[in-house]
This record gives C-alpha cells, structure tokens and sequence, in this order.
C-alpha cells in the first residue's frame, strides 16, 4: 500500500506513522513537511491513501533562509491540487484543531468533508480530531483505514 | 377664515380636497399634518392641486407650514421641508409649477449666471470662475447643480485652475461640518483616486438597504443610476428634488423631460412642458445647448486610454447639456445594471450603444485616442466604450479570443470586464484552451476576479505558474514586462496580485521560502523603475537589505508575539494604500474636526466623513494586523502559545509532581489525593478550553476570544482617536505615505497592548480559581502531616504562578517592534556583499566604539547605503589586505537626540596614494548633480547626496591618516 504522509510534527509523525505500521506493516510510506513538498509529492507520485495534516508551513525550514510562511488550512492545498488534476487517491485528515477554515469560514471538523466537497471534487475518507492525551483518533484512524481496504 | 382665503379655497372643485386643505391648515400634530397632506396629494385633481398648492404657498394662514424654499441659502433650510414619498406624477409636477410661476424672472438670472460658470471653467478663466461661483452663492444661495460643478473643477486635470478658481463658497456648506450625502456621492464617483465602479455600488446598496433618508435616496439613486428605480419612481423624485432650490427642481425637470420622451410617454412630457414657465425653457436652451465635448474632454482629461469613463463619471455635474446628457442615458440604457452590480441583468441592450462585433479583433484600437458622443469608433475609443462594444458582443452570440496574445490586447484595452460580467458570461466568452498558456492565465485571472474562491484562486495559481514556467523561464518578473504596455493594465493587476501570500503558495515556481523572498523585490524594483514609483523602491530596498541581514544573523528571531514590519506595512501599501492617498486632500478637514466619536456602527456615515473613511481605514490596518494568517499577531499566538505550547507548559509540565503528591498522599491523606486528581481534571479542562476559546480574535465562532481586532472598542477609544490625529496630521505634513505606514504600525502594537492586557487579565483570573487553599486540607489529628500537606500546597502554588507568570510574559510586546540592525551587523552584512563582488577583498579588520547600537526603523536603510559606498570603495580602491578600521561614537543630544559618528578608515593602495587622493578630493569636491541616479564613478558623490536629501545624515567629511583615508559620518536621529 503507498501511502502519503504530509505532517510537519515530529511528535505527532511518530505516533501516526507507528499507528499506520500497525495497520499496514509493508506500507509504502512518503514523508512530506510543508505544502510545498505535498505538492510536488503529489506531481510525482499517486497514494492509494494520503495522510493529511491541515495546518503546515509552506516551504521546508532552512537555518539562515527565509522563514516559511506558517498555513493554517495549507493542507487544504493537497485537496485543490487533487480535485485540479481529477485524481481519486483518498485522504485522511488528521489534525490538532477543532475546526478548518474553508473560503474564510471555520468549519468544525464533522462538517468540513460536505463543506468543502461542494466545491471540490475529492474522496475524504475522514477528517479526524488528533489529541495525544487519549485513543479515540487511533481507533478512527484503524476504521478509516479498514474500510479503505 | 379670511376672505380672500376662503374665496381661494372656493375654487378648489372637490369638496374633499377642500376639507383636506383646511385640515392640513389646522394646527394639528405633525403626524395629522402628514397624513393629510398625503391624503391630498393622493386624492386631488391636478387642477385641485394647483389651486391648493398656491393656496399653501401664499395664504398666511399657511405660514406655519415649512416650505422649499425657491433659493435656499443653507443646508438648514432645506432640512426641514418634509418629504411625502410622492404621490402621483401630475401632483408632484403641479407643486413644483406652483413653486416656479412667481420666481420665474429670478430662475432665469440664476440660469444665466450657470451659463457664464459653465462658459468661464471651460475656457479655464480661473479669476471669472471664482467671481462667478461667488456671485451665484451671494444671489441664489445653495444649489447642488452649482456645487457639482465645483466637484467636477476639483477633480478636472487642471491644476491651475483648481487652485485659482475659488469654489470654496459653493462647496462648503455640503462639506461641513459634516459632508451631505448627495454631494458626497457626486464627489466620491467623480473622484479619480476612488474606484468608480464600487463607490456607485457602495451607494446604491445604501439606498437599497433604507440607510439613507428617502429624500436623499431619491437624488443619490437618480445620480448614480438614473434609469433604475431603486423603489423610487419620478413622482418622487420630483418631489426629491423639489425640496432643493428651483435650479435643482428645474435641472431635475429637464432631465426628467428627456426619459419621458425616450419612453414616449407624451402626456407626462406635456405636463413638464406645462410646469415650466416659458421664459426658464428658452433660458435654458440658451443657455447649455452649446456645450463642446471636446472641450469637456480636456477639463476632464484625455491623456489616459480611461478618458471616457472619467468624462462619463463627471456627466451628472454636466447634464443640464442634452448631448451630453442623451450621451450618459444612452451609456445607462446600455450597462446601468451592469454598473449597479445587478446580475444576472434585466436588459441585453449594450449593442443599443455600441455595434456588436464578430470578432476579438475587431474590438481592438489602432489609432489615436478620439473623445466621440456619437456612434463607437473602436478604432480611436478609450477603455469605457470598447468595453461596452465587448459586451454588446458577448450578448450577441460568440465572440472569441483567437488566442492569448490577443486577449491580453483587448484586456489591457478594457476596463472591469470582471465587474460587468457575470460568471456564465465570463466562462462562455472564454472557454478553456489547455494549448495556450497565457491565454488560460488571463482566463483564471478574470474568473477568480468574478468568483474569488480557494478553488478559483488555486486554478489562477496554477495557470500563472504553468505560463510563467512554460514560456518565462520561470521568471514572473518577464511575463510582467511581457504583458506591460502603455496603459500597463493587464501588468498592474499581476502587479497587484503578487502578494507575499499569493507568490508563497506558487509552490510549482518557488521551492523554497528564500526564493519568494528574493521574487518580491524584484518585482517592486521593476514597478519602482517601470512606474518611476518612488515606494516600491525604498520596500524593494527594504527587502534586499532585510535579505542580507536575515543571511548575516543566520538564523530567525526567537520572539513570542512579532508582526513582521515589512510584511504588514507592504500589506497597507497594496490594501489600504490607494484608498489612504484617495483621502490625502482631506487630511486637513479631518484634522481640524472636532469629533471624538470612534464607533463604526454606522456604515453611511463611515462612507461619507472623511474622518470615519480615515477610521475605517485605520480598523482594516488594525484587523489585519491581528489576523493576518501570515503574520499577524494572532497567528503567532496560535502557532507559538496556544497549540501545544500552553498546555504543555501549564498542564504537561506539572502533571509529574501532581501525579507525584497524589501517589504519596493516596494512603496518608486519601481526600487530599483525591482533590488533586479531581483539581488536575480540572486545571487540564480550564486550560483547554482557554486555549480553544478565549485565545482567539472575537467572532462569531469564538464570542469569547480576548482579542478584539478592531478599534471601535471602548477599552481603545482613546488610542484610535490619538492614532487618528497622528496619521492625518502625517497625511497632511508629508509628502511619502511610507511615514503614515510607520505610524500606524506602532500604533496597532499600542492598540494591541490593550488586547494583551485583557487577556493577562484572563489568566490572572484563572491562576486566581485554581489556588489552593492550605486550610482546607488541614488534618488536625497529625500535625506531621499537616505539614507535609501546607508545603506540598505552597510549592504547588508557587509552582503555578511561576509558570502563569512565564505565560503572561509571553503575553507582551516586543521591546523593538520596528526592523532595526546594530551598527556591526549592518557592517558585517556590507563587508559580505562586496567580498563577493571583490574576492581578492581581504582587508584586516577592526571595528571598535559602540558597535552594538541599533539603528531602528527606516534610518539604517540610509546607513547601510553609506557604509555600502565606503567599504565598496575600499575593495575597489584600497588595499585589498589592509586595514578596514570602522570606529562608533554615539552620545545623547539635547536631551530628545542621538549622535553617531561612524569613521571609516581604509588603506590607500602603496605607491598610488597620490592618484587615490586626487580621485577622492574630485569626489568631494564636484557638483553633485546627478549623483543619486548616475552609476559608475566611486559612489561618492552619491553619497553626498544623500547628506543632502536625508534629514537624519548630517554631515559627511573625509582626512588623511599616514596612507589610509578616513571618512565620518555624522547622524543624528530622535530617540526611539
């Protein structure tokens, strides 16, 4: 199974990455940090699941350069970018925030997947809240992932 | 009742009409009055009303009643007259003949005088406009005919003429103490710094929404939209405009006259024909009917390709003209929805104006630029009226682009086409064309101009990149030349569009941050020399410098809460800019008004008083700054305090000793335990839900955010009305905005302070909940372990202010929150950028004094230009592995200033000292001329210049030590 990891958070890569080789011990993992290499991720390569993160910067951090840019919805990006070329890999959001801004409007996680697929046309298996403190998210990640197949 | 009165009511036929008369001539309640003067406008015959209405106007029995005066002297007088709503059109147009028969003789002379105006701005007599203006003002009072004449003379291209011809007389009473709506409408279409289009619909929506009085909606909707009703018919707006002077009712009149007969409504013209004594008719044919265009085109300006828009926009202070007038309906007939912003539009009319054409290319001009009222001659018409053809095109069936090249032709020759276009129009006229680059560009450019979406912005994003890659050699900077013209059209709209936001996502074009980064000065220093814009320039320069230290320093400041100074006021530049430059000439009125009030509740009055347009401004600056997703102050508080951060600093961090005291005490003090648990439980909740609720700006998601991001705020009142003050005496006293943009930067973080004491407060209040009382955890049977138990609780609280405190520290602004470098760093990165340009550049080192103070804010921009200059000469001239000796002296002066001297020392080159000298005593010596724009000499002359232009560079002199040249600097700035 290929799949595409897009998190900026180590803490939290680990963890999700430990989740997935759980579920899917042969995965084919790609790691990606910021919006600009899920994008150039996404060009190069399909996923049969993209593990997505919401909240990313905009280009890799490099000591001395210019510091990037911090995207509260940069995640949102990967969803453009798949509905643009009319791709179907599946995406998995996995975020630390309540709610995702959407054409300028907060929406709480629950409702994001029928807010945004009226615009775009992409295949979100689930948007799932991410809290370390407790399990709920792995249990939801292990269904997402079951059902996917 | 008086005789005469009575045998005056006789004649009134109805018996109704006659009772209602003598009710309305009772003293009743305003109400009663009100009422029956509608009944009688609804009810009576119109020769009932004539007889009625002189009845009201000349018996003194009706002299309580206020009435329009026939030549109001002031705005005052013309307040009270009450406005009915209209009744039918033969009444209306009965109470405004009754109105003129008696003043006909006196209209006339004001007619007249109007003519003489018009005959002394067209032939530019400034002296005769003055004394014309003065005259009508004196003779008959206040006229909004005679006042948008003023507008249109303030707002024509010459300059001369504007300051010689004195209008102040006619204009200032709309103006003050408060603009009046109608003529601020006037002002604000005509007015060429102000997008025309948004200020027509912005008062439309005005009128739309009953934010205005009924009878200033009437004159605003008939001057800005004169063939949509807007709820108003003319019944009403005779009635609209017979409260005004009888210049303003007769104009109104003639005008009306002209609509009834292009809607062939005979009877009605008869009745205007009937209302308007024969004398005005004549004198007023006489008088306008001769009105050269080409003349008008000149007052108005010609030079730009959007010459006929800025003609068509000043036509309402022309109209009394009928060429001119039938010109404007004729334009109005055509698009007036499509101006309103009213889609999808009622009518398809535009080919009534302009002959519909089969193709893109027989749309576009090809010769001079030519004013015409009549038919459209594409080939010599400016932007306005090839942009009707256009339409009238697209209405007419397919017209298509052949393929990119083209398009970006007749989009550089077109005006709003996203504003006059709906979406399906927009996508019909541009179908996809997946082969053609920058034909897809221009395409996704307009669409996300229509639609503004993430889905349309992302397609932009996407087009631009692929035709910048593709055809550009990945370089945004040649497709803006490609796409530049003389009218620099399609080129602006790019340039405006490449934000710092908008360049970080092309993230196919630019792969790291540092790319973006080096992309926007660039393209400000093309708009900077293309434009000759003197801002884009010193933020390029802004920019480049903020590059090399960035490079220098090596790595990003660690600070809580910063905005990016650069950022945010590029920010102002490309947002606000355009709209602050628009209010500049009010810099003086809204310094001199005495209102405090700083609520932006009320949105007419926020569009109409410059002091509340300045305030508007001023709270979009204050919002951004806040909630900017980029770098504003709430963004880092998400980023760096409230995800993660502030749990794991107030909960994860202190769980070990809770979980530590709770594991000791489980069987000595099994109730103590259990409170802690349950207090943790707690405590994890409170912070929580601090950091999902209260660490916000306050919206409609999240009502209980801290951070109000806006000025009106009772706890800012204050601020923003010194804020105020100090940018528009700043509007007014200079003469670059960029000192504006300094001000409100440092203002937002004083407003900000506001925002970041109430939320220490907040935490202040939640440490407050979560101390723990010692004597309620006493055990008084073991004195041991009651003991244990009180220092467990002290550490525990001491523990959590300690680190309420850190958080609350992190709560607070930035020492220094304008861009500032110490003077070795400024050092470091010069020395840096000339080894690179002189690699054999080696010098030996030595900089001493006081290295280590900061040059804050734009001074260190000049600083680093001087220091560039010597040490550049040094590489190129010195001794390449001599000593490079830099010495600070800096000490304080007359209390409010500081001096820095800054001495460069380098080595001569051995053996051609003499040569080097002579060269520098040239230098030193010559005119300085040209300096600052010419290259290629050694730089100092150019540094002398700037001693000359930079208030803060107070000297520069150079001597001779042994073999080394020593220049010094002196500066001397205002203590920040």
């Amino acid at each position: 199974m290929k799949v595409l990891l897009i998190e900026d958070d180590h803490f939290k890569q680990e963890l999700v990455e430990q989740a997935l080789r759980e579920l899917r011990p042969g995965v084919d993992l790609t790691v990606g940090r910021s919006v600009q290499q899920a994008v150039r991720l996404l060009a190069a390569d399909q996923y049969d699941m993209i593990v997505l993160d919401i909240s990313l910067p905009s280009h890799e951090s490099r000591p001395g350069g210019s510091q990037p840019i911090s995207q509260p919805s940069g995640g949102v990006e990967v969803l453009l970018e798949l509905s643009y070329e009319g791709r179907s890999d599946r995406v998995l959001i996995v975020t630390q925030y309540p709610d995702i801004e959407y054409n300028g409007r907060l929406y709480p996680l629950n409702r994001f997947s029928q807010a945004v697929s009226a615009s775009v046309s992409v295949s979100i298996v689930d948007v799932i809240y991410f809290n370390a403190q407790d399990n709920a998210w792995r249990d939801r990640f292990r269904k997402a992932f079951n059902e996917a197949g | 009742m008086h005789n005469t009165a009575a045998s005056m009511l006789r004649d009134i036929t109805s018996e109704r009409a006659r009772n209602l008369v003598r009710g309305f001539l009772s003293p009743n309640s305003e109400t009663v009055a009100r009422r029956t003067m509608e009944n009688l406008r609804r009810e009576c015959s119109f020769g009932d009303a004539l007889v009625a209405f002189r009845f009201l106007r000349d018996s003194p029995l009706a002299n309580h009643i206020p009435k329009a005066d026939p030549f109001p002297n002031e705005l005052s007088e013309v307040e009270p007259v009450p406005f009915y709503g209209g009744s039918r059109f033969e009444i209306e147009v009965a109470a405004q003949a009754v109105r003129m028969e008696l003043e006909a003789e006196r209209l006339v002379d004001a007619i007249k005088l109007v003519g003489f105006l018009n005959k002394a701005i067209l032939t530019r007599d400034g002296a005769n406009v003055a004394t014309v203006f003065a005259e009508y003002r004196a003779r008959f009072g206040l006229s909004l005919m005679v006042a948008a004449k003023a507008i249109s003379l303030r707002h024509s291209r010459f300059t001369g003429l504007r300051s010689s011809a004195d209008y102040s007389e006619v204009l200032t009473p709309f103006l003050s103490p408060r603009r009046q709506v109608v003529t601020a409408a006037l002002e604000d279409s005509i007015d060429p710094d102000r997008d025309y289009v948004r200020v027509r619909r912005s008062f439309l929506a005005f009128v739309r929404e009953g934010r205005l009085k009924a009878q200033d909606a009437a004159i605003v909707a008939d001057f800005l939209s004169p063939l949509e009703q807007y709820g108003f018919e003319a019944d009403q707006r005779v009635q609209a405009f017979g409260r005004w002077g009888l210049l303003d009712t007769v104009a109104y009149l003639f005008r009306l006259r002209a609509l009834l007969v292009r809607q062939g409504r005979t009877r009605d013209v008869a009745a205007v024909d009937a209302a308007i004594p024969a004398e005005v008719t004549a004198a007023w044919r006489s008088a306008f009917e001769s009105i050269d265009l080409n003349v008008l085109q000149e007052f108005v300006g010609k030079k730009s390709q959007f010459f006929d828009r800025v003609l068509f926009s000043h036509l309402p202070a022309w109209s009394e003209c009928p060429a001119l007038h039938d010109h404007r309906m004729r334009v109005e007939w055509a698009i007036g929805p499509r101006l309103d912003g009213n889609f999808p539009v009622s009518r398809r009319v535009a080919s009534t104006f302009a002959l519909p054409k089969p193709a893109v290319i027989d749309l576009l001009g090809t010769g001079p630029l030519k004013a015409s009222l009549g038919d459209v001659d594409l080939r010599s018409c400016g932007a306005f009226h090839r942009t009707i053809a256009l339409i009238a095109s697209l209405e007419a069936g397919a017209i298509e682009a052949d393929d990119g090249e083209q398009l970006n032709l007749l989009l550089d020759q077109t005006l709003d086409v996203a504003n006059m276009l709906s979406l399906d129009e927009l996508k019909a006229f541009l179908p996809s064309r997946r082969d053609d680059e920058l034909y897809e560009y221009l395409r996704a450019a307009l669409i996300n101009d229509v639609e503004s979406s993430k889905v349309s912005n992302h397609a932009l994003r996407r087009a631009l990149q692929r035709v910048v890659r593709e055809r550009f050699d990945g370089d945004i900077v040649k497709l803006l030349g490609h796409v530049d013209s003389e009218n620099g059209h399609v080129s602006n709209h790019l340039y405006y569009l490449c934000t710092e936001s908008f360049l970080t996502e092309l993230y196919e074009l630019y792969e790291q941050a540092d790319e973006v980064t080096e992309a926007q000065p660039r393209i400000l220093e093309w708009r900077g020399e293309r434009r000759n814009d003197a801002d884009a320039l010193l933020r390029a320069k802004s920019h480049r410098l903020n590059l090399r230290l960035r490079k220098v320093r090596g790595a990003i400041e660690v600070t809580r809460i910063y905005v990016d100074p650069l950022r945010f006021i590029q920010w102002i530049e490309d947002d606000v800019g355009g709209d602050l430059r628009a209010i500049v000439s009010l810099a003086d009125e809204i310094v001199a008004d005495p209102d405090t009030s700083v609520s932006l509740r009320d949105p007419v009055r926020t569009a109409l008083q410059p002091r509340y347009r300045l305030l508007k401004l001023l709270d979009n600056c204050y919002s951004e700054f806040c909630t900017n997703k980029i770098y504003g102050v709430t963004s880092f508080i998400g980023r760096r305090i409230r995800h993660g951060t502030l749990y794991g600093h107030l909960v994860l961090e202190l769980r070990p000793e809770i979980d530590c005291a709770i594991k000791e005490c489980r069987a000595s003090a099994p109730r103590f335990a259990e409170f802690l648990a349950n207090w943790l439980f707690r405590f994890d909740a409170a912070v929580q839900a601090m950091a999902a609720d209260r660490i916000h700006v306050r919206s409609k998601e999240k009502p209980k955010g801290l951070i109000v991001a806006t000025l009106d705020d009772p706890d800012k009142a204050a601020v923003a009305k010194l804020m105020l003050g100090e940018v528009a005496l700043s509007m007014r006293d200079r003469s670059l905005l960029a000192h504006s943009y300094s001000i409100i930067h440092e203002y937002c973080w004083i407003l900000f302070e506001v925002d970041l004491k109430r939320t220490r407060e907040a935490f202040e209040v939640l440490r407050r909940e979560f101390v723990i009382g010692v004597d309620q955890h006493r055990c008084t049977d073991i004195p041991e372990l009651d003991q244990r138990i009180t220092e467990r609780i002290r550490a525990l609280n001491s523990n959590v202010q300690h680190r309420f405190d850190i958080v609350r520290s992190w709560l607070t602004r930035p020492t220094s929150v304008s861009p500032s470098a110490s003077v070795a760093l400024l050092f470091e990165a010069v020395l840096d950028e000339v080894r690179q340009r002189y690699v054999s550049f080696k010098p030996k080192l030595n900089v001493s004094g006081a290295e280590d103070i900061d040059l804050i804010g734009h001074r260190f921009h000049f600083f680093y230009d001087a220091l560039y200059i010597l040490v550049d000469n040094a590489g190129k001239h010195g001794e390449v592995q001599g000593q490079l000796r830099v010495e600070v002296t800096s000490r304080s002066a007359e209390g409010k200033y500081v001096d820095l001297t800054v001495s460069i020392v380098s080595d001569l080159v051995t053996g051609k000292e003499d040569g080097a000298k002579s060269r520098i005593e040239d230098a030193m010596n010559a005119e300085i001329g040209d300096a600052m724009v010419s290259h290629g000499n050694t730089g100092i002359r150019k540094l002398r210049g700037l001693v000359a232009d930079v208030d803060e560079i107070k000297g520069f002199k150079h001597a001779y030590d042994g073999n080394a040249v020593v220049f010094t600097i002196h500066m001397r700035y205002l203590k920040s």
